[in-house]
């Protein structure tokens, strides 16, 4: 009878438990009612009953889950280190996916605070050596004109300004943009106005934008500051505007410095309009429909053209331009290693549901005598599956909801840590994102930790084996499982262990790059000159009373200056003929300004010819200073003593090269060297140099007696970016540092997590196999024949999860590889390092389990019941 | 007689279990079919709401499960069956003489006839 089929499948809407108690009865009802029921009436019978059961389902449901929680509770108060020892557990697991996953949501998903921001890019020019280079102002309007693939582009220029308030100099960090810059970037000041075409013309009036964060600090978010002027470098700009506080920070990035206190317009501050003078950066928003590649093919067909037109200018090799998206400029650096550590912080969490699930089972088991006597008492396999299922549930909620608190903790701490370890830190917090996936980790630890079919099984096995008062060994099922637990948390341990070995081996290899100076021991310091000094002798004759005021500082034993500091960060490209022909061959070079002590006390070596000396004044003879890499691409072996090249700017000057030098990595460990020409100071004066001092103690303690000795030579002048040389290194290689750091923790969690995980397996294990013990021993096998059986079981899984580990870690470090800068890092180190911690991890793990393996009593094993 | 009278008012369908387990114990599908005759098919007691309510009474012990078995020609070894406690007797009792009460107050109103 088709109404009988359905039946067993009515009996499904209701608990498991009352399943157990009712099922055969239930059963027994509906088929008698539909049998005495009259032939039409048979389905209205089964209706009937569907009915009737949807509607006492909810509250049976209900009440057994209240029924197991309360027995659960009961459980955690009888045994309460084992329910704290689970949570924890699974409060680490979560908490540090949340906490990883607040970062990747502030630093990489939420939006750029303008509109659109995917379809805005930055344009590149590249030069015929491969690098990304600045624009020219005359490439800047061909852009704007031509418009290749773009709606618009706007330039961008870094400039330092000295604000003058109160009396005080204060040095502010300044971006020159066009008039059409926030108008692209789809923002507008939340009060005054924004800049307009006649702002933005050489010589008109100067005007300035504020950004939120200088007008509330230095100005107190006066309102009445719009219209009224303030002095900038000695002018008096006015201020036109403040910008929203949510557009303030933007992130970082090769293009924006990190912070940007005020905006001016662009064309009154143009150092040249010439079209070899690179200095520009240029966003650009993509006309509606054009796709980034596309946009790139239009922008570098407008290169070629520029290349053509311009063939003087674009010389020394192929030149191109490209258009790369604003986001992933910004972004590049953080998702890898973010990405990385999120990969790891995954396994952590897969390691702690693995253990939870492998302590639930193992108490399971543990709770075979109690089990029985309840189910003596009637209690049937469902209600104590039951109940060992809320168990876990409370378990992996309570685990949870203390991740979600440790994942709200994790952003102020690194900040604390480093507020600079990754960009848009301060957005961190716990958002409805952040809340969403919080929830859906804890939904799948639930799942992993309390329902998946493996552990489900084995419990209703375990329960079954309870009612029928079966105090037997250890089932097939519940072996394999402890076999796969030993195998996946040394795998997964492995894998964290490697990757952050290699890690670290990329952070040492990077501190040992060699930089071409000596790091330790320099304090440095960016000063300018007052904008109002007449003359460059002025400026040059400032910058060295100053390095004189600084060399008398008690704890300084040198000091020098020289335009643009190495790790400082922009920096100017420049342009050098080669020869004495006007159209000869050109170089990208970048050019620097030295006082005559500053390789002496920079550490740079010369490798041939003579430093610059007291001949080199404004007046004698014009000579430079080559590095190795400049000298190398005039001559073979770099002897260029004697040649002469031109700087573009003045191509009638002809500068003598008089020494040659090592070459120095100005942009960090892990960027490529670039060609340098240095002039001494009087002969190349710029308004702004940094200063250089080597101290004969720490560096930092004597930053407040040199900032005292320049206020002494101009208190006007702001001596601003003071840091030790050490901090900058720090900050160039901060990018690994900081996914390092996660991944340190995260690796030490694991490692704990993997040996607590393995001790638990192993001792759940011996436990089970106790009689079988005992059985050995009584036969002969002696206690260290079987401890070392233990032992080598236990060590065969591990080698099989070592294995597979490493495999995983392999497949992460080429990816690290490929994604980030690493330099040649000598493989096998990280792989040996990591399999051997966990190797003797697992070796401690197994050993008292393993000796208690050796010390059973067979008598005792034979007669009481296993399972305690 | 204080014990009752904490269960009390009584739902319906529990009433209607008591009043079929107190002239004698039975299965769960002769409760059903008597609660059916007694009301002229007025209450339908499904097989799922009769076994959660008989769970709670026997919680509460106004029922037990028994062994005894009334009579072996109506037997059925495999079925449970039910019997009345004191306290479900005393409960039952209580409920109905409350019912009643208020049937008196509504027939003092002349809300209801009296019976003919």
């Amino acid at each position: 009878m088709a109404e009988y089929s359905g039946l067993r499948w009515l009996l499904r809407l209701l608990p498991r438990s009352f399943r157990e108690d009712h099922q055969r009865e239930l059963l027994r009802i509906w088929r008698e009612e539909i049998r005495d029921a009259a032939p039409n009436q048979q389905r209205a019978v089964w209706v009937r009953a569907f009915v009737d059961t949807a509607r006492v389902a909810p509250r049976e449901f209900v009440e057994a889950g209240i029924r197991n929680l309360r027995g659960a509770a009961r459980g955690f108060r009888r045994a309460p280190a084992f329910a704290i020892a689970a949570v924890l557990t699974l409060a680490i697991g979560t908490g540090a996916t949340a906490a990883v996953f607040t970062l990747i949501n502030a630093v990489l998903l939420r939006p750029l605070p303008f509109s659109a921001p995917e379809r805005v890019g930055i344009v590149w020019p590249i030069s015929p050596a491969g690098d990304r280079t600045w624009l020219s102002f005359p490439e800047l309007q061909d852009l704007q004109r031509e418009r290749p693939g773009i709606a618009s582009a706007a330039g961008l220029a870094d400039l330092r300004l000295t604000l003058v308030h109160d009396g005080v100099g204060h040095e502010v960090q300044a971006l020159a943009v066009s008039h059409s810059c926030f108008d692209l970037l789809g923002v507008a000041p939340s009060r005054g106005r924004d800049f307009a075409g006649v702002d933005d013309r050489p010589g008109a009036a100067p005007v300035v934008v504020l950004s939120d964060h200088i007008w509330r600090t230095r100005f107190g978010g006066n309102p009445a500051l719009i219209g009224r002027t303030i002095r900038l470098n000695e002018d008096d700009y006015e201020v036109i505007g403040v910008m929203p506080a949510s557009f303030s920070i933007l992130p970082a990035s090769s293009v924006m410095p990190p912070t940007v206190d005020v905006w001016v317009a662009l064309e009154p501050h143009l150092p040249s309009t010439d079209r070899s003078v690179r200095f520009l950066h240029a966003l650009a928003r993509l006309q509606p429909g054009v796709s980034f590649v596309q946009a790139e093919q239009r922008i570098r067909a407008f290169g070629a053209r520029l290349a053509n037109q311009y063939a003087s200018i674009y010389r020394g090799g192929r030149w191109d331009f490209t258009v790369v998206p604003f986001a992933d400029d910004v972004l590049k650096g953080p998702r890898t290693s973010l990405y990385l550590v999120f990969g790891l912080v995954l396994m952590v969490l897969l390691l702690a549901c693995a253990n939870v699930g492998n302590l639930l089972l193992a108490r399971g088991e543990a709770r075979r005598a109690e089990l029985s006597v309840r189910a003596a008492l009637g209690a049937g396999p469902a209600r104590l599956a039951g109940e060992l299922f809320a168990e876990a549930l409370v378990i992996a909620a309570a685990g949870s909801a203390l991740g979600i608190a440790l994942a709200a903790a994790m952003p102020p701490l690194l900040s604390a840590w480093d507020p600079a370890a990754l960009p848009r830190l301060e957005n961190a917090g716990v958002d409805a994102n952040v809340f969403a996936f919080t929830l859906l980790v804890c939904g799948a630890c639930t799942m992993l930790v309390a329902a998946t079919p493996m552990v489900e099984r084995a419990r209703l096995q375990l329960a079954a084996a309870a009612l029928a008062g079966r105090s037997g060994g250890r089932s097939r099922r519940s072996a394999r499982a402890g076999r796969v637990l030993i195998v996946s948390q040394t795998a997964l341990a492995t894998a964290v262990l490697i990757t952050t070995f290699f890690l670290t081996a990329i952070l040492v290899e990077l501190h040992r790059v060699d930089l071409g100076f000596e790091t330790d021991r320099l304090i440095t310091g960016r000063i300018a000159v007052s904008p109002r000094s007449p003359t460059a002798a002025d400026s040059a004759a400032f910058f060295e009373r100053v390095v004189d005021a600084v060399e008398r500082v008690s704890g300084v034993a040198s000091a020098a200056a020289i335009t643009q500091l190495p790790l400082s960060g922009a920096m100017l490209g420049s342009s050098f003929l080669i020869e004495t022909a006007p159209d000869g061959p050109r170089l990208d070079a970048d050019l620097r300004g030295i006082t005559p002590d500053y390789f002496r006390v920079g550490g740079v070596r010369l490798i041939r010819g003579r430093m610059f000396d007291t001949r080199d004044t404004a007046n004698g003879r014009a000579v430079a200073i080559v590095d190795e890499a400049f000298a190398r691409r005039l001559h073979p072996a770099g002897d260029v003593i004697g040649r002469r090249i031109r700087w573009f700017r003045s191509p009638d000057v002809e500068l003598e090269i008089v020494g040659v030098v090592n070459s120095v990595r100005h942009r960090g460990p892990d960027a490529p060297v670039r060609e340098t020409v240095y002039r001494p100071h009087r002969q190349y004066a710029r308004p702004s140099m940094y200063l250089v001092a080597r101290t004969t103690g720490d560096p930092s303690m004597v930053a407040t007696p040199i900032r005292a000795a320049v206020a002494a030579v101009d208190a006007a002048q702001p001596f601003a970016d003071v840091l030790t040389m050490d901090a900058r290194m720090s900050a160039s290689v901060r990018r690994v540092s900081t996914g390092l750091l996660l991944a340190a923790i995260l690796s030490a969690l694991a490692l704990l997590l993997s040996m607590i995980g393995l001790y638990g397996v192993l001792s759940f294990a011996v436990a089970q196999r106790r009689r079988e013990f005992g059985v050995r021993l009584s036969l002969g096998a002696t206690p260290r024949r079987v401890r070392s059986m233990v032992l080598r079981e236990g060590l065969g899984l591990t080698a099989i999860g070592v294995a597979t580990g490493a495999a995983a870690a392999a497949v992460t470090a080429m990816t690290v590889r490929s994604a980030m800068f690493a330099p040649e890092v000598v493989e096998t180190g990280p792989y040996l390092y990591g399999v051997s911690a966990v190797v003797v991890a697992s070796v401690t793990a197994f050993w008292l389990p393993a000796r208690r393996a050796s010390s059973v009593d067979p008598a005792v094993a034979f007669r009481a019941d296993p399972s305690s | 007689m204080s014990a009752a009278l904490e269960f009390l008012p009584l739902t319906p369908t529990v009433l209607h279990i008591l009043l079929s387990l107190a002239d004698g114990d039975k299965h769960g599908y002769a409760i059903i079919k008597e609660v059916r005759r007694r009301t002229d098919g007025e209450v339908e007691l499904g097989a799922s709401s009769l076994y959660a309510v008989m769970k709670r009474l026997l919680a509460d012990r106004l029922v037990v499960e028994t062994d005894d078995r009334p009579d072996p020609a109506l037997d059925d070894e495999r079925r449970r069956y039910y019997r009345l406690t004191p306290l479900g007797r005393a409960a039952m009792l209580a409920e109905l003489r409350r019912l009643e009460s208020i049937l008196l107050q509504a027939r003092a109103k002349r809300l209801v006839p009296r019976p003919r």
